[in-house]
């Protein structure tokens, strides 16, 4: 696999290139309607502190608990 | 075009980039430079991006992401997946994983792979607190006794064994193992796990119980597990108190920070 990283204080720049940004709680929202939280194809909202990629597929977020991770190592 | 000669025109990298293999974004205020180079990596210090610049940039990544598969990713998430893929081609893992593969349900079989993680990461002495509460947090009980009777490695004997030995029988059905599997799973009859908050009162009550339970289904054993010193203290303090009234002389195998006690009644 090819992997472009980011460190953790790079996080918010790379959200804003998806047109994404965070809301009060930290929660990862869609830039142009901030009620709109992202979700993981598990239908999980995304903290900033637990984001942990993105890859193509409609925007697929990776969050990094280990389950998430797993289910991405093999996907 | 790579990202990579994207970068190279927008933020004016004079040098041969043919080499470089991988991209990095960090963020540091303290430093004036835009990019440095480090072995084949180019690090790109997004803090220091001309404000003219930034919506090129982004746009380069957006499209490496949606236009030519290139997977974004945080750097500890990336460590951690790379060390699951190395833990995976462990021949016994993959045996195990291929194993119940197609048997267990598809969450199960992931399930299956973070506790063998797991077991790899305490196997190396490494702490596993943070990875089994990423378990706990989103399986509850269900997916801490998971993960417990992997790394006490019951996977491999008892319900692997148990899968094949029932397999024999003529009238065998996948969902007729899925049904012991799950019970086993959420009660553990036969295992009990010393965690660090039980008191000593609290594992004599949870131990009598479960005797209580096992002898009432005709399982005439229990298996107590602890790991690390005040886990074993306890499980020593628990033999004195009942001993007695026990059929046989308990089997004890233990190392430097891990017992397991069998109980016969």
């Amino acid at each position: 696999m090819n992997y472009i990283t980011f460190s953790n204080n790079a996080k918010k720049f790379i959200l804003s290139a998806f047109g994404k940004t965070v809301d009060e709680q930290e929660f990862i929202v869609e830039a142009s309607n901030k009620k709109q939280r992202v979700l993981t194809p598990d239908g999980e909202q995304v903290e900033l502190e637990n984001f942990a990629g993105i890859k193509k597929g409609s925007e697929v977020f990776i969050k990094n608990d280990l389950l998430s991770l797993i289910k991405f190592a093999v996907s | 075009m790579s990202l990579l000669d994207k970068l190279k025109g927008i933020i004016n990298i004079p040098i041969d980039v043919s080499n470089l293999k991988h991209i990095h974004f960090f963020s540091d205020n303290t430093k004036k430079e835009i990019y440095n180079i480090d072995n084949r990596t180019i690090n790109v210090n997004v803090n220091n991006i001309s404000a003219t610049d930034i919506p090129q940039v982004q746009e380069a990544i957006r499209q490496a992401v949606n236009d030519q598969s290139e997977i974004l990713l945080e750097d500890k998430a990336k460590l951690l997946v790379e060390d699951i893929g190395r833990e995976e081609n462990n021949k016994n893992n993959q045996e195990l994983i291929t194993f119940f593969q197609g048997k267990l349900s598809q969450d199960d079989v992931d399930l299956l792979r973070a506790s063998l993680y797991i077991k790899s990461v305490y196997d190396k002495d490494l702490p596993i607190g943070d990875l089994k509460n990423n378990v706990i947090n989103k399986y509850g009980d269900r997916g801490r006794h998971f993960v417990n009777l992997c790394t006490a490695g019951y996977f491999y004997s008892i319900f692997k064994p148990l899968y094949l030995e029932m397999e024999k029988d003529k009238e065998f059905s996948k969902e007729a193992y899925l049904k012991i599997f799950n019970k086993l799973i959420t009660q553990s009859p036969f295992a009990i796990f010393v965690f660090n908050q039980i008191t000593p009162d609290e594992l004599e009550k949870l131990v009598r119980g479960k005797i209580k339970i096992n002898k009432k289904y005709g399982i005439n054993y229990l298996n107590i597990h602890g790991i690390g010193e005040g886990n074993i203290n306890k499980i020593e303090q628990l033999l004195i108190k009942i001993r007695k009234e026990l059929k046989e002389i308990p089997d004890i195998e233990s190392s430097r920070n891990y017992i397991i006690v069998t109980l016969y009644f």
